[in-house]
Parts: structure tokens; sequence; C-alpha cells
């Protein structure tokens, strides 16, 4: 029988120790992460810097041993060969070694995965071409920009055709047009029946690409939700800021709901999309006095800052 | 074993690739050029100059070889991270270790034959000849050592994880390693104590590098050191089992450790 999920964490906790023998120093990176991904699904999960992202990701791929909970790939353990052999694994800003070439470098890649010389030889090429590096394949590494090598970490996630994919923030420090090329690898991947699990805190590009979304903090896990859910709960917003607001229109404000504050003398208010006709005709403000757009959120961002703002508040 | 030979391999080609590693073959050159001047100047024979100062060059490079080979892994490794994508694959750990081995040896085997080439020449420049079955033992027993002391390299690396205290650590080991032999000497001159303890761990944990010296050994003596071997078959099976004994022990120590580091 199939497991019934492709990724499946129990409870994780990790801790990191620092510092030296006199002054250790631990830190919490995850605490009690649980979750579950389906075959076929593409998983999504986001978080400022420093939320535990990458430590769940080295934890669900085997390069971390949790220090309590479990870590499972299609009902293996992540650590075990046979778990291996299923996944991909793109890390943050992939290095290679420099006097290498694109080609033999998937190559080796290729051999420690198993793969027979002539099948293997002809993917390499193939998986080269596809990431646009066709014609740099026998140029040593050193003289690659750093997409060129997040293309070719790319490309040897892939290598070995597997079932499960793990991206750890795929699209920084992508160009347009590099960003463009890893969304239409995703729709393909997904077509194909793949499961992939990407970390980002590029809000926009998950709303956009991803099933179902995570969100963690601080080492916990807020939020998990299929994205369609969240847009439902969670309706766009824009932040709007007020010069000045008197207390007849704080009035008017609260009463459809809405929760201003300020700072540095400027008011500011998070409007719902749908509310924001409403709000300009309630709020009377004085002829020129019309507020400015400081940012607009999707039901993503808007759900993400609301369980931050939760989290924090205790 | 096949996944240790194919990183091994790969590991051979990368270094191999390495401009840090033109700094030996400039070595070796060195070391011919000056067998030639010291055998002009000395009383000795010229041959015996230039058995000795190769043998010297034979051990140096190869110990310099796998140092490098290992200082620039770990520079990879923690710098730039090279490792991730790599212990993800369906790879153990101490197969890692075992390529790092195979890869490190490999190329020393190398530089150590560029070095014999040119030591080879030098005696037919200047009317010698080094090429005998006794000197060829005397090299790959040194290269042996070489393998040795890259698993000592290689604990190292994993233990200390900074490049500096890295090459600090095994370049101790290493001129240690020669003076395994005095320990003994002083191990019978004390009386008891912590001092004999502490002699008695340094003695058990050192590697004994005079057992793969066999150049004061073989009868590489004269002008024309085209002569027989005249030792057992036995004075070759011991440094042969002790280098392989203590390298397992050694790479079981570092896999061990490798397994609980985080990376």
């Amino acid at each position: 029988m199939s497991p019934a999920f492709a990724i499946e964490v129990i409870e994780v906790q990790k801790r990191y120790k620092s510092g030296d023998f006199w002054h250790p120093i631990k830190s919490q990176a995850l605490r009690g992460v649980s979750l579950q991904v389906r075959a076929g699904e593409v998983y999504g999960l986001v978080g400022v810097n420093g939320a535990g992202k990458t430590t769940l990701m080295k934890v669900m791929t085997g390069l971390l041993r949790p220090d309590q909970g479990r870590s499972l790939v299609f009902g293996l353990s992540a650590s075990s060969m046979e778990a291996r052999a299923r996944f991909g694994y793109l890390p943050e800003l992939p290095s290679f070694p420099k006097y290498l070439s694109a080609r033999e470098v998937l190559d080796f890649y290729g051999r420690l995965q198993g793969m027979p010389d002539k099948p293997r030889r002809a993917r390499v090429a193939e998986m080269l071409g596809w990431v646009g590096l066709a014609e740099a394949l026998d140029k040593p590494i050193r003289e690659y920009s750093k997409g060129m090598q997040q293309r070719v970490g790319l490309a040897q996630a892939l290598l070995h055709d597997p079932e499960l994919v793990f991206l750890d923030e795929p699209i920084s420090g992508l160009d347009p047009l590099g960003i463009k090329q890893m969304r239409d690898l995703f729709l393909r991947l997904k077509s194909q029946g793949k499961t992939i699990f990407f970390n980002s805190h590029i809000l926009s590009e998950v709303e956009r690409l991803c099933d179902r979304v995570g969100l963690m903090h601080r080492g916990r896990m807020l939020l998990q939700a299929p994205v369609a859910d969240l847009a439902s709960r969670h309706a766009s917003t824009v932040t709007l800021a007020f010069r000045s607001l008197g207390p007849a229109q704080r009035r008017a404000l609260k009463a459809l709901r809405l929760a201003p504050s300020q700072e540095n003398r400027v008011w500011t208010v998070a409007v719902p999309n749908a509310q924001l006709a409403q709000v300009l005709a309630k709020v009377k403000l004085p002829h020129g006095a019309a507020p400015t757009v400081i940012s607009a959120n999707s039901p993503l961002e808007t759900a993400f800052i609301e369980a931050v703002r939760a989290e924090e508040a205790g | 074993m096949r996944q240790a030979w194919v990183i091994g391999i790969n590991i051979f080609r990368q270094l191999l690739r390495n401009r840090i590693l033109t700094v030996l073959a400039i070595f070796a050159l060195g070391m011919g050029g000056l067998s030639v001047f010291l055998g002009e100047l000395g009383q000795e024979s010229e041959a015996r100059l230039g058995r000795d100062f190769g043998l010297l060059g034979v051990e140096w490079i190869g110990y310099i070889t796998v140092l490098l080979c290992h200082v620039v892994l770990l520079f990879e490794e923690t710098e730039l991270k090279t490792i991730t994508m790599l212990l993800v694959k369906p790879v153990a750990r101490w197969q890692y270790l075992l390529g790092k081995l195979v890869g490190s040896s490999l190329l020393a085997a190398l530089n150590v034959a560029g070095l014999v080439a040119v030591l080879l020449l030098v005696g037919w420049w200047r009317g010698y000849s080094l090429a005998s079955l006794p000197f060829f033992l005397a090299v790959f027993f040194l290269l042996w050592q070489s393998v040795v002391m890259s698993a000592v390299v290689l604990l190292f690396s994993v233990l200390a994880s900074t490049v500096p205290a890295c090459v600090v650590y095994s370049t101790f080991t290493f001129f240690l390693g020669h003076f395994t032999g005095n320990l003994v000497e002083w191990m019978a001159k004390l009386d008891g104590g912590a001092a004999l303890v502490l002699v008695k761990v340094l003695y058990y944990l050192l590697p004994n590098l005079a057992v793969f010296n066999l150049g004061d050994s073989l009868p590489l003596g004269g002008e024309n050191i085209k002569t027989g071997i005249a030792l057992s078959a036995s004075s070759f099976l011991w440094p042969l089992a002790y280098g392989a004994i203590y390298a397992l022990a050694v790479m079981l120590l570092a896999s061990w450790q490798y397994q609980r580091k985080e990376i």
C-alpha cells in the first residue's frame, strides 16, 4: 500500500548549539512543527528570514536530525537511501566545484543516482538544454553567473526524474526572465504529477503557484491551508495613509470595523478592496486631503500579517 | 564502495584542475634541482644524495598533496556549501569520506609519480640511475604513509571544521609521527605516574611514521643502486598491515564523528 502522504513531518523540534564550551548558546529553530503534503501537491512554505524554513527543509531532506519528532518521505525515513533516490533538492544559492563544467557536475550526480551511462548522458544534455545552458555546458562553473548556477542546481535536482522536489528559495536571485522560467517549470512539473515543496518569502509567487501554503514564524507553524481557502477567508487589502484624521473620521472607520493606527503623525488603516469605496464615502475628507495608498496586500499577505500579529500578541 | 569510487574519481578530477596544486609541480622540480646542486657541493656520492633527497621529497610532496586536497575540500564544504547537494543523494556519509581518501590518495600518487620521473631524469642526466626495485619499494611505502596521513588530515578536517585548525593539528601529528620511536625510549626512562601515562597515550594515538621509511633499511647505497632486496617479506608486510589498520581506525572515528555532524 502506498503511503498517504509524500511528506509527513510529525512534531519536529530542532535546537542549534553555538558559542563555545564556556558560553554555550542554544537557539530553538523548530518548535513542534507538523505538516503533511499529499502526492502531486504544490506546497509553499512562507515566513520571514529566520522563521525556520530552511531548517525544516534540511530536516525533511535528512540533512539535519531532529531533536524530537519524525520526518518521513513516502513513508520512509528522510535519511534512508530509498527515500533519497525518490526526491531532488535545490538548496538556496547552490554552488558547485568551480573547476568542473556543468556537464561534468551533472554527470557526477547522475552516477551517484545510479543512472546507467547512455541514458545518463542523454538526460544531462536534455536537462542542461531545458534550463537554458546548452551553449555553456562545457564551460567551467567559475565562469557562471549566480543565476546560471541556480539553473545548474535546478537541473541536478530534476536529473533523476524524482517524484518529489524540494526547492529552497528557488526564486530569490533570479532575474524576471528566470522567474518566468521557474513559473513555467512549476506548471510543467505539476502537470507531470510531481510533488513540489518550496520555501519562499515572496508571497505573491507562493500564492500564484501553490495548492497549499504553510505560514511559519519563529519556528512554529502558524497556519496551513489551501490557497483557495485563504483567498475566500482573507480579502485583498490596501493600506491607506492619512495626513490628518479627526475624531469623527476615526469613529466612521471604527464603525466599518477598521482599526486606524497613528505613527509619526500619519494615520494608516488596512482596508479590504471591497470596502474601499465605502470608506472613501464615509470618511469625509476636506478638499485636497485624499489618502495615499502605501501598500496593496494579497489575501496571503493579509493572512500572514494577521497570523504573525496574533502570534506576537501572545 | 561504488559510490565512494565515483566520489573519489570526481574529487581527483576536481583537485587536478585546481591551480593550487601546480605549486606542487614547482616543488617537485625544485627538489630535483636541489639534489643536483647538493650533489655537486657535497662530499658524498651524488647518487646517494639524489636518492636521499628524492625520498625526502617523495615524503613531503605526498603529505603536502593530501593536506592541500583536504584543505581545498574543507573550504568548499564550509564556505561554498557544496556538500548539501551531495549528501541528499543516495550516499552514506562514510562513503563520502572514503571518496575523499581515494581522491586525495590518487592525486598524491600522481604527484609522487611526477617527482620520481624528475628524479630519474636528473639521475640519467648526471650519469647515475635510481631505477631499482628497492628504490621503488621505498617510494611505494612513503606513498602508503601519505594515504595514512590523508586519513589523519581527514579526521582533523571533520573534528576541527576550520582550515587553520586542520592544518595545525595535521602538521603537528606529521612531525610527531616521526618521533614515536623516541617515545619508547622515554617510556623506559620514566618510573611511572602521569608523565608515563601521557607518553603511552601519545605513543598509541600517534601514527608511527618511521615504519614507512624503508630508505635506511634497504640496500640502496653505492654509485649504482641496482642491488637486490635483502629484507624478508615480513619487513614489507608489517608497514602495509600497520598502515591499513591505522588508517581504518582513523576512518572509522572520522565516519562516526561525521555522521553526528550537522551540515
